[in-house]
């Protein structure tokens, strides 16, 4: 198991434990490790047993499955409302607070004192995406001798990306407070290469490089981690400020952007389109429920939370929502997730090829998806901190297992299984009219479900960023019908790699972090 | 202190009141749906019966063109599938039912629908009047048929329709066609003796670069007696009569070789008199040995084909269809379905009284005299 680099005096008490950076169960021993195994199989079975049994009931007991479908469609029409509901409250919201003056809204505040710490892990991403990641961040609405700018190397990459670091730095290094470079090794024993390892090195180096020689405390340093691919919107630090210094427990709290995946989005194809923004609207529904919510993919959080915890978990893939999982588990239980309903842009997952793009998407959600890794530590760590309310374990276990069981199975249940009592059913239901209507009914749901789709294709027209010259005004119409397609990439993309993952982390063939190509045109 | 924003995140209390009122909806959603799909429907005309049951009807056509009727009201609106169409909403009962379209034959039937349960039917449209496809022992360059000396009179081309350009050649108008190695084929194989075709073989010589048979063609007048087998399904003539058997396995056998009703009578007046003597003994309390029970249904395993009170000359299934029939008869060619429930539905597709038949994969090829041609029963294929 990897131990946090940190002082083990300065780490919060639950944070000392030896299993407290657990990463699978083969790092554990005994009964522990047991434990740890179940809880890992636990949520392929779950969704494996949901899909073979809806199956065997559809042969079995044609009629229950009927019922249970109709049920189930009803059920996906409601959860639909219920989300879209959320997605256009979030959308008022983010579209208000890009409307807003955040300069002038923390002038009453005295924050002269807080760095701003920007890591920006980075593989061998082109310079155009580097230096187009910097040149926003040059563009923000805040002081800049309070930003200290982390580019984060790896020595893996190779020479080139260490060339392309020092030629930033040589570039942007005098527009900010401090510009550092780091390089984490390769190989370092107990570590998986990715992003975990690389963000955690990165940290440690700023703080005995810059925050301790500078005299900075931990508590007034707020570290914000990006893709590398992140274009920040100008007011991104005076928005985060305001939450920071307005929030009940600052330092007991993470801030989560809204990551619109939309730089490219005119380049991208349909597919990564419809892909791309499921997934910023799925956040956006989140900030509406900050009780369900982790930390995703670019988000801000204190050094001193950090610090109190060992920095990111460096021996597992999904160390974006993990660091919030350790963190809460850490201050058990007195941790929190606050929505910014402010955006940062990334990238659409496109690729020169549409096969490529495909291969890329599947690939990255798969990455996403493995997040099913969670489930057995939180659930592992429940039961060994019983300091958390048993109030909140129970309902954040039930809202994880949820989650991933229904990431998986209701795509499939509903676009493919749905039919299969019809397929599948006695000689006795197909004489029914159930048997008939079945078909009907589901698809006449759907079609009311889809309804949720149009207030989607809406919802992604107003945050398109403009049209590039050589674009036709036509394409905003490919870019509201492109909503048709998710249902295939609900089962595409969402639960096949999701089944994929949770199978792989069911079987014990764990997966080790893959960096998602970025490009430019 | 102030907020920057109007806009509020969504309170704990609005999304409570969002999320039970999503459960109550769906608690009331779900039996009210469920019991729809079921059959049930709210009737408020009826004031003593508010609730009534429904079943439904299943009916398939070949014909995506052909129009459906229930009780002389059109279906509209509900096609399942290209060539299905399923009708909700039903009432329990006999209900007639036909199908019809522009230059086919209808096909009608009265079945009866039972609640909660959906009645089956496969319906066939043959064209009202022959259509055929010429095989001429001469065609011109661009494919027609090209008759030499023939009489324009005879009963093919005065009976049938073709959307051939036929060439009749004469002494006055003569016309160079070129041999249509698909009529040398089939006179080949329409020869009735050995020595005949031999003698054919010799003169012509033939290249099946355009024209072969996929398969052994199923030859017309000399197997009239066997006994002719599709999957599951063998039709055999015994005696003057001709029957079907069902040989599969019993959870296989087709929906109309069954019958929702149990009793002697309910099943006599929903289906008619001869299905009851199908599936009882003679004495009306007996099943037949034939009769099995499956689920909520009786089934026989055998079924008499109607044959219009005529001599079966030749028989065999519709190629590609194994629910219909094709008979030669002494007035003519018929299509029969084996679906007897109420009645069976006959279409002639060819009168004549001297034909001979062959089938040739899915094509059914006949001589009227001296002349060959095709006939054509695929509305599609009718259009091209």
């Amino acid at each position: 198991m990897s131990a946090p680099k940190t002082n083990n005096q300065t780490l919060l008490p639950y944070a000392k434990r030896e299993d407290f950076h657990v990463g699978r169960a083969t790092e554990l021993t005994g009964r522990d490790r047991r434990l740890y195994r179940f809880l890992e199989i636990l949520p392929g079975a779950a969704s494996w047993i949901t899909l073979i049994g809806m199956l065997a009931l559809s042969n079995f007991a044609p009629f229950i499955a009927a019922y249970f479908i109709i049920g189930f469609a009803i059920y996906w029409v409601l959860k639909t409302a219920f989300l879209s509901y959320h997605l256009r409250y979030n959308w008022k919201r983010l579209r208000h607070h890009l409307s807003l003056d955040w300069a002038s809204l923390i002038e009453r505040f005295e924050y002269g004192h807080i760095y701003q710490v920007i890591i920006l892990p980075f593989y061998k991403e082109p310079e155009a995406v580097v230096d187009a990641t910097l040149a926003s961040l040059d563009a923000v609405n805040y002081d800049k001798k309070n930003i200290i700018v982390v580019l984060a190397s790896e020595e893996r990459a190779g020479l080139d990306a260490q060339d392309l670091a020092v030629q930033m730095k040589d570039k942007w290094g005098s527009e900010f407070g401090k510009f550092l470079i780091t390089t984490h090794p390769a190989d370092v024993p107990g570590e998986m290469a990715g992003k975990g390892s690389n963000a955690a090195y990165a940290a440690e180096e700023v703080r005995t490089k810059i925050l301790d020689p500078q005299g900075i405390r931990y508590n007034h340093a707020l570290v914000s981690i990006f893709d590398i691919d992140t274009i920040l919107y100008p007011d991104y630090f005076n928005c985060l400020i305001w939450y920071f210094m307005t929030c009940e427990f600052p330092l007991k709290s993470s801030f989560q952007p809204v990551p619109i995946f939309n730089n490219n989005i005119w380049d991208a194809p349909a597919l990564a389109r419809v892909v791309a923004m499921s997934s910023t609207f799925w956040e956006m529904i989140q900030q509406e429920r900050p009780e369900r919510m982790a930390t995703f993919s670019s988000h801000s959080v204190s050094f001193q939370a950090l610090y109190e915890v060992g920095y990111w978990q460096k021996n597992m893939v999904s160390e974006d929502s993990r660091i919030y999982w350790n963190l809460m588990i850490a201050n058990n239980g007195d941790y929190r997730v606050v929505p910014l309903s402010y955006p940062v842009s990334m990238d659409a997952n496109a690729a020169d090829t549409l096969w490529q793009t495909v291969k890329n998407i599947y690939k990255q959600h798969q990455r996403w998806t493995y997040g099913v890794e969670n489930f057995a530590y939180i659930v592992y760590h429940f039961s060994k901190n019983k300091t958390i309310p048993l109030r909140r374990r129970a309902l954040i276990t039930f809202q994880q297992a949820e989650g991933y069981w229904s990431l998986v199975t209701n795509p499939i249940m509903l676009f493919i299984l749905g039919w299969a009592p019809i397929f599948l059913g006695t000689q006795a239901f197909h004489q029914t009219v159930l048997s008939y209507n079945l078909p009907l009914m589901v698809r006449d749901l759907l079609s009311i479900a889809m309804f949720g789709l149009v207030v989607s294709a809406i919802i992604s027209l107003t945050m398109l960023p403009p049209r590039p010259k050589d674009k036709s005004r036509f394409k905003y119409i490919v870019l509201a019908l492109q909503w048709v397609l998710v249902p295939i990439t609900m089962i595409i993309f969402s639960a096949i790699p999701g089944l994929h993952s949770q199978t792989r982390l069911m079987l014990g063939k764990y997966m080790g972090f893959w960096v998602t190509p970025k490009t430019r045109k | 202190m102030q907020s920057p924003s109007q806009l509020e995140p969504l309170s704990r209390r609005q999304r409570r009141i969002i999320f039970i009122l999503s459960i109550l909806l769906f608690l009331i959603t779900v039996p009210l749906l469920v019991f729809y799909a079921i059959g049930y429907r709210v009737d408020f005309s009826d004031a003593e019966q508010n609730i009534r049951t429904v079943g439904g009807m299943y009916v398939s056509t070949e014909n995506p063109d052909s129009e459906i009727f229930i009780n002389d009201e059109p279906v509209e609106n509900m096609r399942l599938f290209q060539n299905a169409a399923y009708i909700q909403n039903v009432s329990a009962g006999q209900h007639q039912v036909h199908v019809q379209g522009d230059g086919l034959t209808t096909w009608v039937k009265e079945l009866p629908v039972y609640s909660h349960l959906v009645t089956e039917a496969n319906s066939f449209n043959m064209p009202a009047s022959s259509t055929v496809r010429f095989v001429s022992p001469q065609i011109n360059d661009l494919g027609n048929p090209v008759y030499d000396k023939v009489n324009e009179s005879l009963r093919p081309f005065v009976q049938a329709t073709t959307s051939q350009t036929i060439i009749f050649a004469t002494s006055s108008n003569p016309v160079l066609g070129n041999v249509n190695p698909e009529f040398s084929f089939l006179e080949t194989i329409f020869a009735s003796t050995t020595e005949d075709r031999a003698l054919l073989a010799q003169k012509e010589s033939f290249t099946p670069d355009r024209f072969s048979f996929t398969a052994p063609p199923v030859f017309g007048t000399t197997t009239a007696s066997s006994t002719r087998v599709v999957g599951d399904v063998a039709l055999a003539k015994e005696g003057a009569d001709l029957f079907v058997y069902w040989r599969g396995d019993k959870s296989d056998i087709p929906f109309y070789f069954c019958v929702f009703s149990s009793s002697y009578e309910t099943i006599a007046s929903d289906y008619g008199s001869h299905v009851v003597e199908s599936i009882f003994s003679t004495s009306t309390s007996t099943l037949a040995t034939t009769t099995f029970a499956k689920n909520n249904q009786l089934c026989r395993t055998q079924i008499s084909i109607d044959r219009k009170w005529q001599s079966v000359i030749w028989f065999e299934f519709m190629p590609g269809e194994p629910s219909l029939v094709l008979l030669q008869l002494q007035a003519g060619i018929y299509v029969v379905e084996i679906d007897d429930r109420s009645w069976q539905n006959v279409q002639q597709l060819y009168a004549g009284d001297n034909l001979t038949m062959l089938i040739n994969g899915q094509q059914i090829f006949v001589r009227d005299g001296d002349i060959y041609f095709e006939l054509l029963t695929d509305p599609l294929t009718i259009n091209n």
